[in-house]
């Protein structure tokens, strides 16, 4: 199994993140396995991606989205109908 | 439908919306056909959604809630991780990567309550989804960030306390109205950053979670 990379911790994608130990042991700490492929600068680039909880702009889903296509990613909003009206919440939580 | 259908207006190209009730199971039935119709396969699911009924489960009233309004919290905020995952499984690649959103719930909170169970829910759910669908090349993360003035976090009565501790702690400091950190953080693990990292839960809280007081 070969090791994986952590160029985004020391890229402005790891913005306000610091004082974390981050397994990079194939899910060996919670348990699970496998991937790979290839990089590019956008690092979505090509990948199909459905963002489930896009409710107002300012929901954590929609920037998501937005970075994601700035990224080079592509794909689907889902709309949860289950508590996303506007009077109810339910995307990020706190 | 419109609110969302008029905000994805904002995104370019414009993305297909589609809409699923994750407590109906015909609707999680129906999900990968519908998506079927828009892409022929997935490489990631961001699961970014939660509730939980501010009147009785949220805002200091964790004591007297009963289990209906528990229940539905539990369903939406943290079973649907998994229903989700699985409903959308049939076009889901390997590799491919399923990112969720949480509020660290390894301790307790000032008012989140029920949300804070469920958000512990969610994470276990994370582990052991990462667990079942490793083999498959599926990678199931979380991203605990701090607090974010989303709609959700309004309906929090008193969750303003959650500014002030992050003002005192956060080492890097946190901004609450600054969405990016955290969306780039989601990116990152959709990407292909992260390829042996499953079960995991990513902090982007402006380092609070490492400090005692």
């Amino acid at each position: 199994m070969s090791p994986g990379r952590l160029s985004s911790l020391s890229s402005d994608a790891a913005g306000y993140i610091t004082g974390a130990l981050i397994p990079v042991d194939g899910g060996t700490s919670a348990w699970g396995t496998r991937s790979r492929r290839k990089t590019s600068v956008g690092i979505l680039e090509g990948k199909s991606i459905l963002v489930a909880g896009v409710t107002l702009d300012t929901s954590i889903g929609f920037h998501v989205a937005k970075i994601a296509q700035a990224r080079g990613g592509n794909g689907c909003g889902l709309q949860l109908r289950q508590g996303d009206e506007p009077d109810r919440p339910s995307d990020q939580e706190a | 439908m419109s609110l969302t259908a008029r905000v994805i207006k904002k995104l370019d190209p414009v993305p297909p919306l589609l809409e699923v009730d994750v407590t109906n199971d015909d609707h999680l039935r129906g999900l990968a056909a519908q998506l079927g119709e828009h892409v022929n396969h997935l490489d990631g699911l961001v699961h970014s959604l939660a509730f939980a009924n501010p009147e009785t489960a949220l805002g200091g009233k964790f004591l007297g809630t009963p289990w209906s309004d528990v229940g539905t919290a539990l369903q939406v905020s943290a079973y649907s991780l998994a229903s989700l995952s699985m409903a959308c499984k049939p076009l889901l690649a390997n590799p491919a990567s399923v990112v969720g959103l949480t509020f660290d719930a390894t301790v307790s909170w000032p008012v989140y309550d029920w949300m804070g169970v469920a958000k512990a829910a969610l994470e276990s759910t994370c582990r052991y989804l990462a667990r079942y669908l490793g083999p498959e090349g599926i990678r199931v993360n979380l991203v605990a960030a701090g607090p974010l003035e989303t709609l959700a976090k309004r309906a929090i009565s008193g969750a303003d306390s959650f500014n002030e501790i992050w003002g005192q702690r956060a080492p890097l400091g946190w901004d609450p109205k600054d969405i990016t950190p955290t969306a780039k953080a989601v990116v990152a693990l959709l990407s292909d950053f992260f390829p042996r990292t499953t079960g995991e839960m990513i902090h982007v809280d402006g380092g609070l979670h490492s400090t005692g007081a």
